[in-house]
């Protein structure tokens, strides 16, 4: 039987199979915790695929956690934005790291400028370098931040979804999880952009379609 | 290309020639991969009621329902191609797709633009996680459908609890589909 048929049996599965409506366990799924099975205590249970995959997943979200921390230093009026999709990227670090230790050891910090962000990192705290005189909130500067995470989101989406497809039963649902994350997030920066450029306050950007 | 090959792969099954009743012999990772994609549209068939049932009771609170009730709209229409993709993937592989219900029990009655955002964002949640545990069993196609699912009903449950005024650390999902 393939390990995934087990370990990903769940609560909600088995009440989904049930035939009913089984949407009352999606009421508590909020914030960031996750229940995800760890697949293998090592990487004795992957192949060289599952490992580059995680590895590469691993190295883009520290490197997105990285950007985001840096963003929020530098534009104070989104970290309401910058601070939870750090956070989401971090989750990603760690259950990734958590069900693959062996790709958390020997990955390195891509694109993290020199250090790695914990999940232990207070949200509020200003990163080292982004001081007061970094502080820049114009619009052209908040949009090309924007833009620039936007790009970055969108090229680890599509490595995500690319590597999900490829990978072994044991890894597909998490990639999948984090592709899925990452079309909203790309929705998201596009739904603040379109408010910073139209003008209007983006830390209230709330409303769609 | 013989049908059952390869797990859970796609294949041009023939109705005629793929067994009375949907149960043509199959592998064990074809049968894996009809009751993964069943799940799925177990899910799907009460996401489509519950979008429904929400347009309808939104339908008459006017102009400041407008945007609950294009969301709803738009779900029920995704949720209603899923359905067909997932219709014809399960008969690909010779397995009988399970049939919608006539009524469901929702979680949130949607008396309100609230709640009825709040139920929109509960069947998203709900086919997210269906199509999530799906990955694990499917490939190729089959595997690409699910997660193209959990993509969308991601950005769909976001849009919702986004509509309902919740802040962004809470209307977003770090690991959609695996809470």
């Amino acid at each position: 039987m393939d390990p995934a048929l087990r370990t990903l049996v769940s609560r909600r599965r088995i009440l989904l199979g049930l035939g009913g409506l089984a949407l009352a366990d999606a009421v508590g799924a909020a914030g960031c915790t996750t229940t995800v099975s760890p697949v293998t205590g090592s990487n004795g249970g992957l192949g060289a695929d599952d490992m580059a995959a995680a590895r590469g997943a691993i190295a883009r979200a520290t490197a997105l956690a990285a950007a985001y921390r840096t963003a929020a230093g530098r534009h104070p009026s989104l970290r309401s934005l910058f601070d939870p999709l750090r956070a989401h990227h971090e989750v990603a670090v760690s259950t990734l790291g958590a069900q693959v230790p062996a790709a958390a050891t020997t990955t390195p910090p891509a694109g993290a400028t020199g250090s790695i962000p914990t999940a232990s990192a207070p949200a509020g705290v200003t990163p080292a370098g982004a001081t007061p005189a970094g502080v820049d909130e114009s619009p052209t500067a908040l949009a090309a931040t924007l833009a620039s995470l936007r790009a970055t989101e969108s090229s680890a989406t599509a490595a995500a979804r690319a590597d999900s497809l490829r990978v072994s039963g044991m890894l597909a649902p998490l990639l999948a999880s984090l592709h899925a994350a990452g079309v909203a997030q790309v929705e998201l920066l596009d739904l603040y952009t379109a408010q910073v450029n139209g003008g209007q306050p983006a830390a209230t950007a709330r409303s769609v379609g | 290309m013989i049908p059952g090959r390869q797990d859970g792969r796609v294949v041009a099954a023939s109705p005629a020639g793929s067994g009375a009743g949907g149960e043509s012999p199959a592998t064990p990772g074809h049968a894996a991969a009809v009751v993964a994609l069943s799940t799925m549209l177990t899910a799907t068939h009460a996401a489509i009621y519950a979008a429904a049932t929400a347009g309808g009771a939104l339908a008459p609170l006017g102009p400041a329902a407008a945007g609950a009730r294009e969301l709803a709209r738009l779900s029920w229409v995704a949720h209603q191609a899923l359905r067909d993709d997932l219709i014809v993937a399960i008969g690909a592989r010779g397995g009988q797709a399970p049939p919608a219900l006539p009524a469901y029990r929702i979680p949130t009655a949607p008396v309100s633009v609230a709640a009825s955002l709040t139920l929109l964002a509960q069947i998203e949640d709900a086919c997210a996680a269906a199509a999530h545990d799906a990955t694990a069993v499917l490939v190729a196609d089959a595997r690409e459908l699910a997660i193209d699912a959990l993509s969308g009903a991601a950005v769909r449950a976001q849009r919702a609890r986004l509509a309902a005024g919740l802040p962004t650390a809470t209307a977003t999902r770090a690991l959609p589909g695996a809470s």
